[in-house]
């Protein structure tokens, strides 16, 4: 069978400096994985904003 | 444009996951597990993979391939994670899916496992582009998932607006007046829209809970026992609060950044606030020293909990180990060599698949709350965890007992003897 492919260090932020392993090919799950989140999943989990038109073209009557 | 292409019956890789399937087959063979059920649980019964296009934010239209492996539901609905990252491939989704079914299986829930994802870099795409990414995606999956057939949840760079965004698709492609009725579809969703209050500490109160119930059993007390938690996220974090509140002493930390450590005792919350204002990182905190990497395993205490990454725990260092107690927050922390080492000197283990299932079993409080409904208030979710727990953990320590074997051995025993039961029970159609 094939070795998997998957490794979550190749994209992680700390991939250089991370201290808690040395075997960065095969980690397929990690409380420390920090790869993008600053941007989109955001420290707080925030939910997006939904904006709301200002004069919405149907109105309730 | 969208292919869809379902394969029946590929045999799950070996690679990551191979200590999964070694597990499945020692415990087979311990139960003697019936020749036919072994057969159909080596393999996966459906691997949904799907090719959707998606329109950028600069007009090009790029082609995704995401994925999605049912392993088995002989006991409900297929219930795991979607993961978003550029190695996700159907070979990681296979054994991930195989070790959902025995983990959902063991904190007897009415769930079968299933894992999935989509291969991509998301930091190469704007917010908008990962929200259609992720409609697409659901579109794509159609009836393949559904809330009484297959379940997702956050997983590896997916998270409650990622569950909210396929709740929506999902909910819209249905007849108007079912649409509210299929909000289960995913769980891990945001609180306000049908998430569940105390997802967040649902993983690290399980820890704590198999940590006091182990504890229990052994007549002692959590006062003024030490503990180190190597990993300070989540479910690190939580569980030492827990532990902290119930008068344990944290005295060492290791995250990405390096390991600190105070024989004194470690203020949880204080070093949490603190690496809020250091970019995640405990280093510099002023209630402990730094201390050497290769230390921190070695500490002098009575609880270990590793709860960062797998291969944590091994021959180079088990032999150091000093705690009585490990206790898995992580994901396979401990590889085969090191835990017969561990073993062989009379230190206990509480695995993976019983210690950290307070997530799975959240997320079967929050299918539960929105398919009757409810709205749980947070005692309710903790009193109703902590009994679910309790079960799960005295069963694999009695059945550990009786049959004089370790606790992952009793859990995955345990485990496929529930879905065995099913099989025979049901008989196999036609």
């Amino acid at each position: 069978m094939k070795a998997n492919p998957f490794n979550l260090c190749a994209r992680c932020y700390h991939i250089t400096s991370c201290v808690l392993t040395h075997q960065k090919n095969s980690v397929w799950s990690c409380s420390e994985f920090d790869d993008w989140n600053d941007t989109y999943l955001g420290l707080s989990d925030n939910v997006a904003e939904i904006t709301l038109q200002e004069n919405p073209e149907t109105s309730v009557v | 444009m969208t292919e869809l292409k379902i394969n029946k019956g590929k045999a799950p890789s070996k690679g990551m996951m191979a200590n999964v399937l070694e597990q499945f087959h020692s415990a087979a063979d311990h139960i003697n597990l019936h020749p036919n059920i072994r057969k159909i649980l080596s393999i996966t019964n459906n691997e949904i993979v799907v090719n959707f296009p998606v329109k950028m934010d600069n007009g090009e239209v790029e082609i995704f391939t995401g994925y999605r492996v049912q392993h088995n539901n002989a006991l409900g609905p297929y219930k795991g994670g979607l993961r978003y990252h550029p190695t996700v491939d159907i070979d990681a989704a296979r054994a991930l899916a195989m070790w959902m079914t025995w983990k959902t299986s063991l904190a007897g829930l009415p769930y079968g496992g299933g894992k999935g994802g989509i291969k991509l870099d998301p930091s190469k795409y704007s917010e908008g582009e990962l929200e259609r990414i992720t409609r697409r995606f659901t579109f794509a999956l159609a009836d393949n998932i559904g809330p009484e057939h297959d379940i997702p949840a956050p997983d590896v760079n997916t998270n409650s607006q990622t569950m909210a965004w396929i709740a929506d698709t999902y909910m819209s492609t249905r007849p108007p007046a079912e649409r509210t009725a299929n909000q289960h579809v995913v769980t891990g969703k945001p609180e306000g829209s049908g998430g569940l209050e105390g997802r967040d500490r649902a993983t690290g109160y399980g820890v704590f809970l198999n940590i006091k119930f182990w504890i229990e059993k052994n007549n002692e007390t959590l006062v003024d026992k030490t503990f180190i938690v190597q990993g300070f996220g989540n479910v690190g974090y939580w569980a030492s609060h827990f532990l902290e509140k119930a008068g344990a002493k944290l005295i060492a930390v290791q995250d990405a950044f390096g390991s600190i450590r105070n024989n004194h005792g470690i203020d949880v919350h204080d070093l949490f606030d603190y690496t809020k204002s250091n970019k995640g990182s405990i280093l510099g905190y002023s209630g402990a020293h730094e201390i050497e990497n290769e230390d921190f395993f070695p500490i002098e205490c009575d609880i270990c909990i590793p709860a960062a990454l797998g291969n944590q725990i091994t021959k180079d260092n088990a032999f150091s180990i000093k705690a009585k107690l490990i206790a898995e927050g992580a994901n396979g922390p401990t590889n085969v060599e090191g835990e017969n080492i561990l073993l062989e000197r009379g230190i206990t283990i509480i695995p993976d698949i019983l210690c950290n299932s307070g997530g799975v079993v959240a997320s079967y409080f929050e299918w539960l709350q929105n398919r009757n409904g409810e709205l749980w208030q947070l005692d309710e979710v903790m009193a109703k965890l902590e009994k679910k727990m309790k079960e799960s953990f005295d069963k694999v320590y009695d059945y550990a007992e009786n049959e004089k074997m370790d606790l992952r051995t009793a859990a995955y025993c345990l485990a496929i003897k529930r879905i065995e039961k099913a099989y025979i029970q049901r008989g196999i159609f036609p």
